[in-house]
């Protein structure tokens, strides 16, 4: 492993971040959030920005853990796990059937959000978005986890997020 | 200038695996070009090839040994000759199906076909409702089938001729069983739709035409073939008759890279291997798994025996060379 080097993955998790926002923003357009006034797909990554107080049913959060770096010879992978929460409070009506197929719902999307699982890794800068060499690939590690918190249901799907190092990153 | 990086080891999720029937009254086998076709999109494999999935495992063995000659005084080796050349390759298949079945155990994989009902009882399946003879104008993907026959989506069916005395290699587009000449041949007209590989899922009905999944096997159906539904499969261990195929096991690396292995011959070496793959509790899945030997072909380039090739198409801009 990486022997205490520190690894950011930096464009590998802004590419998942923007893979899913995107997808999620084709698959339905309803599922919002809005963040310091902009309203958008409802993806944010916890660590860079938070939702109006009271947005978080309905969103789906990402919570980065430590990345790291398989430095074998001819592998030189980085990888992070992604923690993704979702929660419904069941919509105006708040009753449980209100809530079960709200989550329902957003379990099938977060599916559908996750494939094609590999796409090509991309370097964003206030200049514009580059097309890097390698790419980006995750799968889900391990099933769901759901419970009943604060009146809501909540999941948290656990995505294993990796990417080969460029040269420059 | 931009540098090249290197290619590295391919990483992937799988190995996905596609056959192609040996057409065993000819002896032919289908032909690979890495050139032409070593980039083909999973979803379209090259003619001739069906897609078999993606396998639960995959691991390809070359066989070869290289022997030291030894010789002189002191003796010792002077020279390397090759000893020995062959090739297997061990799989598990990630679903049961018709192809997955006859991979595994290599022999005659019947279809289990709809009964008529109030019959004799029979090992292979009761006599069945009479097959039904495709309308003009069926193609490989779109049968036309008279209304009568009540075909629904989902059902599964198979397009076959009737059985009519012959002997030798029996069934369209892939060899599904082998009559020897030296025994009573079969009495059932149906006997070669119920050994046949040409099957679909049915996906839609509109009418008269009914709507596959996906092409037949064997093309669009010749002259005289019938339908009819197939309820499932039945393998039968101890058939003397041995199935062959050509194979090609497709490695697509996450970076753009692919590796394929292309076996123009494999024989089964196994039959009947499973695995089991515990879920929960007491429940726990059967896997059918497979153990192929590598025949030869003479290659067309230098006359050599081969027994597998394996071609590495790198992602583009990597150093592949050294």
């Amino acid at each position: 492993m990486g022997g205490g080097e520190r690894v950011e993955m930096q464009n590998a998790k802004d590419t998942f971040y923007v893979t899913l926002r995107d997808r999620l923003a084709a698959l339905n357009a309803a599922r919002t959030v809005a963040v310091r006034g902009q309203v958008r797909a409802a993806v944010v990554v916890d660590e860079n920005e938070e939702p109006a107080r009271g947005a978080d049913a309905g969103v789906f959060h990402l919570q980065w853990g430590e990345a790291s770096m398989d430095a074998r010879e001819g592998l030189g992978v980085e990888s992070a796990e992604c923690r993704v929460e979702f929660r419904s409070r069941g919509g105006a009506s708040g009753s449980e059937l209100g809530r079960g197929r709200d989550m329902e719902a957003m379990h099938a999307e977060l599916t559908a959000m996750l494939q094609p699982s590999c796409v090509p890794k991309q370097r964003f800068s206030e200049s514009g978005v580059e097309t890097l060499r390698t790419t980006v690939w995750w799968f889900e590690d391990g099933s769901r986890s759901v419970k009943d918190k604060d009146g809501a249901v909540e999941a948290v799907a656990t995505v294993r997020v990796m990417s080969r190092r460029e040269d420059g990153e | 200038m931009q540098s090249l990086m290197a290619a590295g080891l391919p990483i992937a999720a799988g190995v996905r695996m596609f056959v192609a029937p040996v057409a065993r009254a000819v002896d032919g086998t289908v032909r690979f070009d890495p050139a032409l076709d070593g980039r083909f999109e999973t979803g379209a494999p090259p003619a001739g090839f069906v897609d078999a999935g993606m396998l639960a495992e995959f691991a390809p063995r070359i066989l070869s040994t290289v022997k030291a000659l030894e010789m002189g005084s002191p003796v010792g080796a002077r020279a390397s000759a090759r000893d020995a050349a062959g090739a297997e390759v061990e799989m598990a298949f990630a679903n049961w199906s018709k192809l997955a079945t006859a991979l595994a155990d290599g022999g005659v994989v019947g279809n289990v076909l709809t009964p008529i009902g109030g019959g004799d009882a029979v090992n292979t399946g009761a006599a069945a409702l009479p097959a039904v003879a495709l309308l003009d104008g069926s193609t490989a993907r779109v049968l036309q089938v008279p209304v009568e026959a009540g075909i629904g989506v989902g059902d599964c069916l198979v397009v076959d001729v009737d059985y009519a005395s012959e002997t030798g290699w029996v069934g369209s587009g892939v060899s599904g069983a082998y009559v020897k000449a030296t025994t009573a041949p079969p009495t059932d007209v149906d006997f070669v739709r119920r050994v046949s590989f040409n099957l679909g899922v049915v996906a839609d009905v509109n009418g008269e035409a009914v709507t596959l999944s996906a092409d037949l096997v064997a093309g669009d159906p010749a002259a005289g073939t019938k339908v009819q539904k197939v309820l499932g499969f039945q393998s039968r261990a101890g058939v003397g008759m041995v199935q062959e195929w050509s194979a090609l096991f497709v490695m697509d690396g996450v970076d753009g890279d692919r590796a394929v292995w292309f076996f123009p011959r494999l024989q089964p070496v196994s039959s009947g291997e499973m695995a089991e793959v515990k879920v929960a509790g007491a429940f726990a899945a059967k896997q059918l798994r497979a153990t192929m030997r590598a025949l030869p072909v003479m290659d067309a380039l230098d006359g050599e025996p081969v027994w597998v090739y394996r071609t590495y198409l790198p992602a583009a801009g990597r150093e592949a060379v050294r």
